[in-house]
């Protein structure tokens, strides 16, 4: 029993350890490094970077146009000048210090044009993965006083449609009924994969959900006059959709996008027949990878962020070939490099790219080996003379894991004192 | 099994040192047989409560073996167990409980258990049966602890300085119930005391420890009769030389005081033979404190 | 002999246990109460919303009330142990030594499930009569990571008081620390700990060793 306590404390300390070290060492020594603003000009048809890590002060960034094809840094200009080659970003201080333009590109616009046309896509992996309810609330997509309320009712698929009031907590079966005959109807196979709305009252109107059943067929439903509204979305055989979104944005060209299986990107389109447009040159998979889209009149920029690398895609809006491509690795910082001389793998609880609490062992690194091994010689001279099995199991142990074993070794010998 | 003439406790060179530095004792051996009184006796830090600890299996020797009833101490079985009461120094028991809720406890662990000498004792201690131990006083503590043992009713009682903290009519009380219960019914029992004027109305036998070592071990009539405390009145400045058999000499001014258990005879001699002016050479009656007093010296 | 174990485990915890299950059920109705009056004020939808999209669970204040149950109980229980060596009597009891500390952890460990399943079976049939059957799931696994800290913290707390010496003491009591740590990483996320449930009960049950130990190395004589 005392040997098999001790064995089982000495990893329980380890565990720990792997744990508290890299996270006390990244409290004291991390550094931030701030990524770059890069965002598409309409007016020089290239990326506008503002760089905050290599101008001279955190309110003068270095702010710099990039080569649409060589990506390398062309000419180099001071806010104001970078103000005016983004209008439809800064349109909010070049109105005010009367410097918008009448038009771009030969298309005349005015504020409300910009405002009415653009919008703002994030997608961040925390958002998907979690543990998520599967109870959709149901909002009338055509309320009575064109004002929109919270939801009265849910649907759950558990292999069946159920509507349930939430009022009374009871399964509501006129509206059950109806809505089991429009997914019968509409050859819909239990259960659903994914379910997404904007379940909002503060929205201009209501696109209801889109729904991926269990064969991957993607449907839009929505709620109007408390009758079910259900559309099968026609989808290339090639597209197998992973993940949906739906938006609702004043411009009311899209019905949502979709990330499928190879991790392409589409659109669906706001007309008759759901059409779909691939988003060209878009590698996206949003349970790994951050996505943000600025949309405007004249371009769609889509920075999508993978581990250390970003990148920044213009599309054309029309038809969402690329414009131009800009690509930026965040620099390993050096508190990071030596973390890697120390540590020889790192556990976490976390990530912020979920929100779940589980252990995970990261950040292998060979260059701790070397302190590994001194470490494991050390132990190998204060063990010998001991039992051999046991010298052996803690100078290995040491060797793998590195301080994290090391400490509880050292701490352990005197426990018996 | 035990027969008849193997000891009840068992001690082979038994080492035990303060972690790994001061020896307490060196390959400590002794028996105690059946039916005996058996009184371990020693200054502070000699040991006594050690053994104790090494005995009950809460201290694992450096070296040697103990046994009790002819099993191991550390693989003693629990119907052993049974066969051996426990007091603990300080009279310590589970102060949380009642005296009701003790005896209620205890009981189902021990097959003899006799809840009428637990009773019997409590009602001369006039207190409520609803009373907690906490409550209680040092000396009304040692007779629930005492109870306890009796109640048990076992073959072998193991006591660690019951005297601790208890006034003297306390103490007497414990002897009296004690010795009266042993005798009667041919317990073995292995002690250790602080106050060693308490054991002589007791033990049947005595083992005295000194820092590392047993200085004697026999019945204590025959300590008494056998070690002699001499005293004499000199008119020499002279050291008293040493003598194996002369054991912790002392003086204060012209009076000297010395013990042997050689007898009258080899004290003169020994005074003859160093030429040690003397005169009113006594040897004086002494009780177990002499002797231990003179076995192991005042300081 | 085993009742006597129980009951002595009792008399050393009913005190506690009373007060933790009294504090447990102020808790489930404080809970209840607030839950009733955010349902007056902002309607029974709203409170839906709350759940199924801002990941509201409405059982915050539960939080660390079965942490703080759960070393209280294991302080009550074995620090009477402790104190002036009681130990020596437990250990010298005539029955198996392992399985009567199988008996006094198991008597802690029904205590608390006791006083956990109250707490909690009050607060879920509760919300079971105004909210989706899926969301009173989605709050028990979001408040089942606490109630298993609360037995983590148990048995830490009986391993150190069990244990000897200071400093194993220490050394248990910070690894016990960062263990409670992470079962508090991200407490108010609903059903964060999916993953770990398994993970954890297993758990509980490896660190069950730590008491045995610590009476083991008590045996050997590692004792300040």
């Amino acid at each position: 029993m005392k040997k098999t306590h001790y064995i089982l404390f000495f990893l329980l300390s380890t565990a720990v350890l792997s744990w508290v070290l890299p996270w006390l060492y990244s409290l004291c020594f991390s550094e931030r490094d701030r990524e770059p603003f890069v965002s598409y000009s309409p007016i020089d048809d290239c990326f506008i970077v503002t760089d905050f890590n290599t101008g001279s002060k955190l309110d003068e960034p270095d702010i710099f146009e990039v080569d649409p094809v060589t990506q390398a840094p062309g000419r180099h200009y001071t806010m104001d000048q970078r103000d005016s080659l983004l209008p439809e970003i800064f349109v909010g201080q070049l109105s005010a210090k009367g410097m918008l333009p009448d038009s771009i590109k030969g298309v005349e616009i005015t504020m409300r044009d910009i405002r009415m046309n653009s919008w703002i896509f994030t997608s961040s992996p925390k958002d998907l993965n979690r543990s998520v309810p599967t109870i959709y609330p149901l909002m009338e997509s055509m309320p009575a006083r064109f004002k929109f309320e919270d939801p009265e009712v849910v649907l759950t698929m558990p292999g069946h449609v159920v509507i349930t009031d939430i009022e009374s907590n009871t399964v509501d079966e006129t509206k059950t009924r109806r809505f089991s005959k429009m997914f019968a109807d509409k050859g819909f196979s239990f259960p659903a994969k994914e379910a997404v709305a904007n379940i909002s009252t503060r929205k201009g109107y209501d696109n209801g959900y889109l729904i991926i059943d269990n064969d991957s067929k993607l449907y839009h439903l929505k709620m109007q006059a408390n009758r079910p509204s259900m559309a099968h979305i026609q989808l290339d055989d090639t597209i197998v959709p992973r993940h949906v979104f739906v938006l609702e944005n004043a411009d009311r060209e899209l019905y949502g996008l979709i990330s499928d299986e190879a991790h392409d990107f589409y659109t669906i389109n706001h007309d008759e027949t759901y059409s779909i447009s691939k988003l060209s040159g878009i590698k996206f998979d949003p349970e790994k990878d951050r996505m943000t889209i600025i949309k405007n009149l004249f371009s769609w920029c889509v920075k999508i962020k993978s581990g250390n690398e970003s990148t920044w895609i213009a599309l054309d809006p029309d038809d969402y070939s690329v414009l131009a491509v800009y690509n930026f690795t965040t620099p390993t910082s050096m508190s990071r490099v030596i973390e890697k001389w120390i540590f020889p793998f790192t556990t976490s609880f976390t990530n912020v790219d979920d929100k779940y609490v589980y252990p995970r062992i990261k950040n292998w690194s060979w260059n701790a080996f070397l302190l590994n091994a001194i470490l494991a010689v050390i132990v190998l001279f204060v063990a010998r003379g001991k039992n051999i099995r046991c010298c052996i199991g803690k100078t290995v142990m040491t060797l793998v894991c590195g301080l994290f074993a090391f400490i509880p070794l050292i701490l352990m010998k005197y426990i018996n004192k | 099994m035990l027969n008849e003439q193997e000891p009840v406790i068992s001690v082979k060179n038994l080492t035990q040192r303060y972690g790994k530095g001061r020896i307490i004792y060196s390959d400590l051996s002794f028996d105690v047989p059946k039916g005996r009184i058996l009184g371990l006796l020693g200054k502070n830090g000699t040991g006594k409560t050690t053994t104790i600890n090494i005995l009950m299996g809460y201290l694992r020797p450096q070296s040697g073996e103990c046994r009790i009833f002819g099993e191991s101490i550390t693989e003693l079985r629990p119907e052993t167990r049974a066969r051996i009461a426990l007091l603990i120094e300080g009279h310590v028991q589970y102060a949380f409980m009642t005296i009701e809720q003790i005896e209620k406890f205890y009981s189902k662990f021990y097959p003899r258990w006799n809840r009428d000498a637990y009773y019997e004792l409590m009602r001369k201690l006039k207190v409520s049966p609803n009373q907690r131990i906490s409550t209680m006083s040092c000396g009304q503590r040692s007779q629930v602890a005492l109870g306890l043992i009796l109640a048990q009713n076992a073959d072998l009682l193991v006591l660690d300085d019951f005297s601790l903290g208890l006034d003297p009519g306390y103490r007497r009380l414990f002897i009296d119930y004690l010795r009266e219960f042993a005798k009667a019914e041919d317990k073995t029992v292995f002690m250790t005391s602080h106050i060693i004027q308490d054991l002589e109305r007791l033990i049947d036998d005595c083992i005295i420890l000194d820092y590392g070592k047993i200085l004697t071990q026999m019945p204590v009539d025959k300590l008494l009769a056998d070690f002699g405390r001499y005293t004499f009145h000199t008119d020499s400045n002279a050291v008293l030389p040493e003598d194996q058999k002369i054991i912790n000499p002392g003086k204060i001014g012209n009076e000297v005081e010395l013990y042997s258990f050689d007898g009258d005879d080899y004290v003169k001699r020994y005074l003859e033979t160093n030429n040690i002016p003397n005169s009113d050479l006594q040897r004086t009656p002494i009780s177990l404190e002499d002797a231990f007093i003179g076995l192991t010296g005042k300081y | 002999m085993y009742s006597s174990i129980i009951f002595k485990e009792w008399l050393k915890t009913r005190r506690v246990f009373f007060i933790a299950l009294a504090v447990a059920l102020l808790v489930a109705v404080y809970v209840i109460l607030s839950t009733n009056s955010l349902i007056k004020e902002h309607g029974i939808i709203s409170l839906w919303m709350s759940m199924l999209l801002k990941d509201v669970s409405l059982v915050d204040t539960v939080t660390y009330i079965p942490l703080a149950i759960g070393l209280a109980l294991g302080i009550a229980q074995m620090v009477p142990e402790v104190t002036q060596k009681r130990l020596k009597l437990t250990l010298h009891l005539p029955f198996p030594q392992s399985r009567l500390v199988v008996m006094m952890l198991a008597t802690g460990m029904i205590e608390l499930l006791v006083i956990y399943m109250i707490q909690m079976g009050v607060i879920l049939i509760y919300d079971a009569t105004i909210f989706h059957a899926e969301l009173v799931g989605r709050v028990f696994l979001t408040m089942l990571p606490w109630y298993l800290a609360g037995f983590i913290g148990y048995l830490f707390v009986t391993s150190v008081c069990l244990e000897g010496t200071w400093y194993m003491r220490i050394l248990l009591s910070l690894v016990g620390l960062a263990v409670l740590l992470v079962m508090f990483l991200q407490p108010n996320t609903m059903a964060a700990y999916n993953y770990m449930i398994v993970t954890v009960i297993i758990f509980i049950c490896l660190i069950t060793i730590f008491s045995f130990g610590s009476i083991a190395r008590f045996k050997e004589g590692h004792q300040d």
